[in-house]
C-alpha cells in the first residue's frame, strides 16, 4: 500500500507541476488538462488519484504558516492503520517526508475536513451539519491544551463569547479558528 | 467618511500594504481588513485616506530572518471631518511575537 501511494504521487507529479493560479480551485480532470496548479489544486488532484486507487486520502491545510506569509495544502494517506503525510505532486522516497516537515512543526493550526458528523478520536475544531473540521496540529507539532476565559465588566465569566485565535500573516492577524466559550465558561 | 493621514518617517524600507502594514475596521468585535492592492507603497497612498467612520486597527509587522515577527497594533477611531496622523515605523517596533512555553504544565 505504501509503495502504491508513493508511486501514485510520482504519477501525479508527471501530470501536474506547481504554478500559482487564482482563487478558483480547478477539478482534478481540469488540473490534468492544464498540467499545473497551486497547492490546493495539486492536493485536490492527488487525493482524487489516491482514492481512485482505493487508498484512503484526505486534504490537509494550514490556513496560514507561522514562519512566513501564506497558506499551504497537502495530502495524508491512510497506510497500515495510520495517517501519513506527503507533498501533493511532490514525490519522495518515503511517507512523512518533504520540505513541509520542518515548517509544519511551527504551525499554529493544521486541519482537515471530513463529511458529516465525526465519531472517531481526532479533535473536532468545528462541527457543522455537513462536515467536521478536525484539528490535526498534534500530528505535526508539539501542542498543549490552553484554556481561555472571558470575563465581563461585572467580573462574571461570559457565556457564548466569540474567541478568535489569530496568527500574524500578510501584515494582518488572520483568524485560524473561532470558538464560542461554553457554559462552564471555558474554551 | 473620515480621513486618515499615514506618514512614512525614517523607515529603513518603504512600508507596503499586506507586506508591512494593513488597516482593519472593527465590526462586532472582529477585524475586517480594508482592501487595498497588495504591495502598494505607503508613499503611493492618497493623503489623506478616506475611510468610513468607525473603530479601526493599524497592524504593522516586520518578518525577521528566523521567521518570527515584530508587530504592533494601534487602535483608533475615525470620526467625520477629522484628520488623525499615525506614524508607521517597523524599525522601531518593540513588540516580539509571544511563544507558548510547551514545557510548563
Amino acid at each position: 500500500m505504501k509503495e502504491a501511494a508513493l508511486e501514485i504521487n510520482h504519477w501525479c507529479y508527471e501530470k501536474v507541476n506547481y504554478r500559482g493560479t487564482d482563487s478558483r480551485t480547478s477539478a482534478p480532470i481540469s488540473t490534468i488538462s492544464k498540467t499545473f496548479g497551486r497547492c490546493g489544486e495539486e492536493s485536490t488532484f492527488t487525493v482524487a488519484a489516491m482514492r481512485t486507487a482505493g487508498i484512503p486520502a484526505r486534504q490537509v491545510y494550514t490556513p496560514r504558516w507561522a514562519h512566513t506569509d501564506d497558506n499551504h495544502a497537502w495530502v495524508e494517506v491512510w497506510i497500515d492503520g495510520k495517517w501519513h503525510f506527503m507533498g501533493a505532486c511532490e514525490p519522495d522516497t518515503d511517507l512523512d517526508r518533504g520540505w513541509l516537515s520542518e515548517p509544519s512543526q511551527r504551525t499554529m493550526l493544521i486541519h482537515t475536513r471530513t463529511y458529516g458528523h465525526y465519531f472517531e478520536t481526532e479533535k473536532v475544531l468545528d462541527a457543522r451539519d455537513r462536515f467536521s473540521e478536525l484539528n490535526l496540529t498534534a500530528n505535526y507539532a508539539a501542542t498543549k491544551q490552553v484554556t481561555v476565559q472571558v470575563i465581563k465588566s461585572d467580573g462574571m465569566a461570559a457565556e457564548s463569547a466569540k474567541v478568535e485565535f489569530k496568527l500574524y500573516n500578510y501584515a494582518e492577524f488572520y483568524p485560524l479558528a473561532t470558538i464560542l466559550t461554553d457554559s462552564p465558561n471555558t474554551t | 467618511m473620515g480621513q486618515l493621514s499615514l506618514k512614512d518617517l525614517n523607515n529603513s524600507l518603504t512600508p507596503q500594504y499586506y507586506l508591512h502594514f494593513t488597516l482593519a475596521k472593527i465590526l462586532n468585535g472582529s477585524c475586517k481588513t480594508v482592501e487595498f492592492e497588495e504591495g502598494r507603497k505607503l508613499t503611493d497612498f492618497p493623503d489623506p485616506v478616506l475611510l468610513e467612520t468607525g473603530n479601526y486597527v493599524l497592524v504593522t509587522g516586520k518578518r525577521l530572518t528566523d521567521g518570527s515577527v515584530l508587530s504592533s497594533l494601534t487602535f483608533f477611531d475615525i470620526k467625520s471631518f477629522r484628520t488623525i496622523d499615525y506614524l508607521q515605523n517597523p524599525a522601531l517596533l518593540q513588540i516580539r511575537s509571544v511563544s507558548l512555553n510547551m514545557h510548563s504544565p
